[in-house]
């Protein structure tokens, strides 16, 4: 299990910020941790996982699909700043993230 | 004639399934296709590629559900082709959204696509109170 140190949390959240200024075509500077990813980005589920991808090559992770999905129905994902959270929790437990309570 | 019971519809731009194809890269495919489906993907892969999501995607809206509020997978909706051509092709239900419709008593009614310029467009209608012997698992969708 990584421990997952303040250079990774910024580096996950530059990652994340450029992904979805890239995508969603907006600015880097009008997204912060409270943008809604669907609402204020019209953020959909492809976006979502290819942002996994790119972390889950970069950091070797083995994780499904199911097990996240298993998680976001406990902790809803809406924001850019739970989805950073999100993602160091997948770096952090991979298939285990599903037995995060 | 049945009342509906869900609908689903879902429209995909083509460009966004170009890096998938252009790379050879399926590994995010693997996530949302079956091994069926993704050994079934030959000829034009761009448009295969889009309208396997597509298709999954509808069906999650016309099931009323989705991958983080629910046990249905997209991995649970096939979409085979039976040919080379993209004019014929399989749906299957399996798993959770199979449950879902046999809960519920519901079955695939229409099911359609179309492309259209850079887009493809997937729809989907559920009907109640389908027969159990046709609740089938698997429809023909011809456009």
């Amino acid at each position: 299990m990584p421990e997952i140190t303040q250079e990774m949390r910024d580096e996950v959240k530059g990652i994340v910020y450029n992904f979805f200024a890239d995508e969603c075509e907006v600015d880097k500077e009008s997204i912060n941790s409270e943008t809604k990813v669907i609402e204020d980005l019209e953020g959909d589920s492809l976006m979502f996982l290819e942002l996994l991808e790119i972390f889950k090559k970069k950091y070797n992770i083995t994780v499904g699909v199911e097990s996240i999905g298993k998680y976001i129905m406990k902790h809803p994902a809406e924001t850019v700043g739970k989805i950073v959270d999100l993602i160091l929790l997948i770096i952090e437990h991979g298939e285990k993230i599903s037995e995060i309570g | 004639m049945n009342e509906v019971f869900g609908c689903g519809i879902d429209l995909e731009e083509l460009s966004r399934f170009d890096r998938y194809t252009r790379n050879n890269d399926y590994s995010l495919m693997e996530d949302i296709c079956t091994e069926r489906e993704l050994m079934n993907i030959s000829g034009d892969k761009r448009a295969r590629l889009a309208l396997s999501f597509s298709c999954k995607e509808a069906f999650l809206k016309a099931l009323g559900v989705s991958w983080t509020n629910s046990n249905v997978s997209w991995k649970d909706i096939e979409l085979l082709f039976d040919g080379a051509e993209l004019d014929s092709c399989r749906v299957h239900l399996q798993g959770y959204a199979k449950e879902l419709l046999l809960r519920n008593r519901a079955d695939i009614g229409e099911i359609s696509f179309e492309f259209h310029d850079e887009f493809v467009l997937f729809q989907v209608v559920l009907l109640k109170e389908g027969k159990e012997e046709l609740l089938s698992n698997s429809r023909m969708v011809r456009i």
